[in-house]
C-alpha cells in the first residue's frame, strides 16, 4: 500500500517533468534536449529566491513562472524559430548546445555544490491507518503538479490562444490560412513549456538534491513519460507519469529504473505512438 | 591587409619551428633545461565536482613552489620547470579514459596523476598503464582500484586506505555510539552498485556477522535512484540501529530524507564518500547533524611536507584565507599527489619514463597526508597505506563542522572532539 501511495506521488512530478517536453514535441515538433537544464534552471531560481527572500519556495513561483515564460518566448523568437527554417536537425543541435551552455553557466554562478530547496516540512508526514503515512512534501508537490496540468489543459481547450496552439499543432498550413501566426504560436508554446519547467524545477528542488549537472537525468525521465504518454498529449503525460512512477517504486530502488525502461521499450515496440496519441 | 596576415602567419610559423627545435634540443642534450609535463584529470563538473574543488589552487601552489622558490627541478645540471596540464573528467568514467589518452597522445606527458574516487582513478590509471606512462594514483580505496587494475600494474603506484581498514574505523564509530560488537545491533546497509559501493559491500557483508552484528541488507541499487520506498520499508520492518554505507552525495541525501520522513529511528549513521565535504553536507542543513564518516585528512593532522616544508595547519590556513572555505579533504590529497610527482622526478633526475617509474616506486617520504612508502601489494597493485580517522558532523557556532572523534585505527591522528549522541532521525 505504501508503495502505491509513494508511486502515485512520484508519478505526479514525473508527469510534470514531461508536460513541457510533450508540448514542444506535439506543437512545435521540436525535440528539446535542453528541457532537463530548463528544469534545473527553475530549481535554482526557486531555491535561490527562497533563500534570499526568506519565503517558502512555493511562493517564488510568482516570480519564476512569468520570468521563465518570458525567457522561453524570447528564446524561441530570436533563436529557435530562425534555425527551424533549416529543418529540425539544426534546431535539435541548438537545443543540445543550449543545454551545455546553461549547465556551464549554472556551474559558474552557483558552483558544483549540492542544492536543495529546504522547507520545514520536508520530512513531515500525515499518519494514515495502520503503518501507512503520507509524506507532506511529496503530497504538496503532487498537488502542484496536478494543478499545473489542469490549468494547462483548460488553457488549451478554452482560450483563443490555446485553440490557436492546438490548431497549429494539427495542421500548420490551415492554421496559417485562418490568420494564426505560426511563429507567435511557437513562441507562446515555448514560453509555456518553460513555465512548466519552472514549476517542475520547484518540485525537483523540493524533493531531490540537485546540481548544475542534474539536468540529464530529468530529461531522461521526461523522455520516457513523453514516449509512453504519446507525443503532444497532456492527459497522456499524466497517465504515463503515474505508470512510470509506480514502476519505479514497485520495482524498488534496485530494479525500478530497469523496469521503467523495459516498459518504455515494450511501449515503443507495441504502440510507438504512445498511449494517448491521435 | 593580406600582406599583414601573411606576415603574421610567417612569423607564427617561424616561432613554431624555433620552439620545436629548442624543446627537442633541451630534451636531448639536457643542458638548457625544459619543462616536465604532468597530466591531471580532475572532476571539475558533475556529481564529483565537490571532490575536485581546490585542484587549481593546489596546482598553482606546487607550481609556484617548484618553479619559483626552488627554481625548477635539477636534471643533469639543468633546471626543469613543472607544468601541470588539467582536463575536466565531467565526473564520467569514459571521459576520464579519453582525457587520459589525450594527455598521453597529444600532450605527451611525462607522468599522470589519477585521483578523486575510484570512478576517476580506475580509468585514468588503466589508460596510463596501456600507454606506459608513470602514474601516481591516490585517494580511492585500495580494493576497488586493485580489483579493476587492467594490466601488470608496472607503471602505477597507489596510496590510500583499504576497505578492511575503513570497516575497522566504522566499527570503532559504532562502538563510540554504544553499539558494541556481539550485542546483536542491527546494521542497515545502503550501498550503490558502482565500483566503490560493491567493493565496500563485499567487505562489510563478509565481516558484519562475524563481529556479532545483525545485517539488514535491502540490496544494492543503481546510482541516481529517485525513490527508496522499499529500502526504507526494509529498515523500518527490521527496526535497524545503525545505518551504514557509501554513496555519492545525491543518492544519500535523497535516501536519508526518505528515511527521516518514514520515521525510521536510527541510533547511529555512518556514511562514506558523500559526507566528507562541507558543500555536500551543508545542503542537509540541521539534518546533517550527528552523521559520522571517515576522515582521511584534516588541517589538524601532524604532518609536514618533506618537499615544501608546509604543515597541515599552515596549508589549511592558507587555503581558508585564499578561498574563504575550509580546505576540503580531497584537496589535501591533490597536494600530496603533486608532492610525490615532483619528488619522483627529483629522484630520477631525468624524464625517461622507466627511470621515473623506478624512482616513483622507491619513494619513501612524508607528504601532507602522512608518510608514503610503496611497500604493500594487493593483486598487481603496489600501494602505500595512509591514515584514517573517524569523524562526526557537529554544530559549532551555527555551522556543521567535522570533528575527529576516534583515532583507534591510527592513534597519531589527533582527535578534535568527542562523540555527541543523536541525529536527525532521533530528533523527530
Amino acid at each position: 500500500m505504501q508503495y502505491l501511495i509513494n508511486g502515485i506521488l512520484l508519478g505526479g512530478i514525473y508527469a510534470l517533468l514531461g508536460v513541457g517536453m510533450t508540448m514542444m514535441f506535439g506543437i512545435v515538433k521540436l525535440t528539446n534536449l535542453a528541457h532537463g537544464e530548463f528544469i534545473i534552471m527553475g530549481a535554482f531560481a526557486s531555491t535561490m529566491l527562497a533563500q534570499w527572500l526568506g519565503v517558502d519556495p512555493i511562493v517564488t513561483l510568482i516570480i519564476t513562472v512569468p520570468l521563465m515564460f518570458l525567457i522561453g518566448v524570447l528564446l524561441q523568437t530570436v533563436l529557435i524559430n530562425r534555425v527551424m527554417l533549416q529543418g529540425s536537425e539544426p534546431a535539435l543541435l541548438v537545443t543540445f548546445g543550449l543545454s551545455i551552455i546553461i549547465q556551464d553557466a549554472l556551474l559558474l554562478l552557483f558552483t558544483a555544490d549540492a542544492q536543495r530547496a529546504n522547507v520545514a516540512y520536508n520530512t513531515a508526514t500525515i499518519p494514515l491507518f495502520g503503518n501507512l503515512y503520507l509524506p507532506v512534501l511529496d503530497l504538496i508537490v503532487f498537488a502542484i503538479s496536478l494543478l499545473t496540468i489542469l490549468v494547462l489543459t483548460i488553457f488549451l481547450r478554452k482560450t483563443y490562444m490555446g485553440r490557436a496552439i492546438r490548431a497549429t499543432s494539427d495542421d500548420t498550413t490551415a492554421a496559417t490560412l485562418m490568420g494564426v501566426s505560426v511563429k507567435k504560436t511557437y513562441a507562446i508554446a515555448m514560453g509555456i513549456a518553460m513555465a512548466t519547467a519552472a514549476v517542475a524545477g520547484l518540485g525537483v528542488g523540493m524533493r531531490w538534491t540537485f546540481y548544475p549537472s542534474s539536468g540529464g537525468s530529468y530529461l531522461l525521465i521526461a523522455f520516457g513519460v513523453v514516449v509512453i504518454g504519446g507525443m503532444g498529449s497532456i492527459p497522456g503525460t499524466l497517465v504515463a507519469g503515474l505508470v512510470f512512477g509506480l514502476a519505479q517504486v514497485i520495482g524498488g530502488a534496485q530494479y525500478g529504473t530497469l523496469i521503467s525502461y523495459i516498459l518504455l521499450i515494450i511501449m515503443l515496440a507495441v504502440r510507438p505512438q504512445g498511449l494517448f496519441s491521435k | 591587409m593580406k600582406k599583414i596576415l601573411a606576415l603574421i602567419l610567417a612569423l607564427v610559423m617561424c616561432f613554431g619551428l624555433v620552439a620545436c627545435g629548442s624543446s627537442g634540443d633541451g630534451g636531448d642534450a639536457g643542458s638548457e633545461g625544459g619543462t616536465i609535463k604532468v597530466g591531471y584529470v580532475n572532476p571539475y563538473t558533475g556529481p564529483l565536482a565537490g571532490n575536485g574543488e581546490g585542484c587549481d589552487w593546489v596546482i598553482a601552489e606546487i607550481e609556484k613552489y617548484v618553479n619559483e622558490t626552488m627554481g625548477g627541478i635539477d636534471m643533469n645540471g639543468a633546471k626543469y620547470t613543472v607544468d601541470v596540464i588539467t582536463y575536466d573528467s565531467k565526473s564520467d568514467s569514459n571521459t576520464c579514459g579519453e582525457m587520459a589518452a589525450k594527455l598521453c597522445d597529444e600532450d605527451e606527458v611525462d607522468m599522470i596523476i589519477a585521483i578523486q574516487t575510484p570512478e576517476t582513478v580506475i580509468p585514468v590509471m588503466n589508460t596510463a598503464e596501456a600507454y606506459g606512462v608513470p602514474c601516481i594514483a591516490i585517494q580511492a580505496p585500495v580494493n576497488p582500484v586493485a580489483g579493476n587494475l587492467a594490466g601488470s600494474g608496472e607503471w602505477t603506484v597507489h596510496a590510500f586506505w583499504t576497505i578492511e581498514k575503513v570497516y575497522e574505523q566504522y566499527k570503532a564509530l559504532w562502538a563510540a555510539a554504544g553499539y558494541l560488537p556481539n550485542t546483536g545491533a542491527k546494521v542497515g546497509l545502503a550501498f550503490a552498485n558502482d565500483a566503490d559501493g560493491s567493493a565496500w559491500y563485499s567487505i562489510f557483508t563478509a565481516n558484519l556477522e562475524k563481529d556479532g552484528y545483525v545485517m539488514v541488507d535491502p540490496g544494492q541499487y543503481p546510482s541516481g535512484t529517485t525513490d527508496f520506498t522499499n529500502i526504507v520499508n526494509t529498515y523500518k520492518d527490521n527496526d535497524i540501529d545503525i545505518l551504514a554505507g557509501t554513496n555519492i552525495p545525491p543518492d544519500f541525501l535523497n535516501l536519508y530524507t526518505q528515511v527521516i520522513a518514514a520515521g525510521v529511528e536510527v541510533g547511529c549513521v555512518t556514511m562514506g564518500k558523500c559526507c566528507l565535504l562541507e558543500g555536500d553536507i551543508g545542503v542537509l542543513e540541521d539534518k546533517g547533524l550527528g552523521i559520522m564518516t571517515e576522515v582521511w585528512w584534516a588541517p589538524t593532522n601532524p604532518y609536514t611536507s618533506a618537499l615544501t616544508g608546509v604543515s597541515c595547519e599552515e596549508l589549511g590556513a592558507k587555503y581558508l584565507a585564499d578561498n574563504g572555505r575550509n580546505m576540503p579533504q580531497p584537496a589535501g590529497y591533490a597536494y600530496a599527489a603533486l608532492e610525490l610527482a615532483v619528488q619522483a622526478f627529483q629522484a630520477a633526475g631525468t624524464t625517461d619514463k622507466a627511470a621515473v617509474r623506478d624512482a616513483m616506486k622507491a619513494l619513501d617520504t612524508t607528504t601532507i597526508v602522512g608518510p608514503i612508502k610503496y611497500d604493500q601489494t594487493m593483486g598487481n597493485l603496489t600501494y602505500s597505506n595512509t591514515v584514517i580517522g573517524g569523524g562526526q558532523w557537529q554544530m559549532i557556532d551555527g555551522a556543521l563542522t567535522l570533528k575527529i572523534i576516534d583515532n583507534s585505527v591510527y592513534p597519531e591522528v589527533p582527535v578534535t572532539g568527542e562523540y555527541v549522541a543523536g541525529n536527525a532521525t532521533s530528533a523527530q
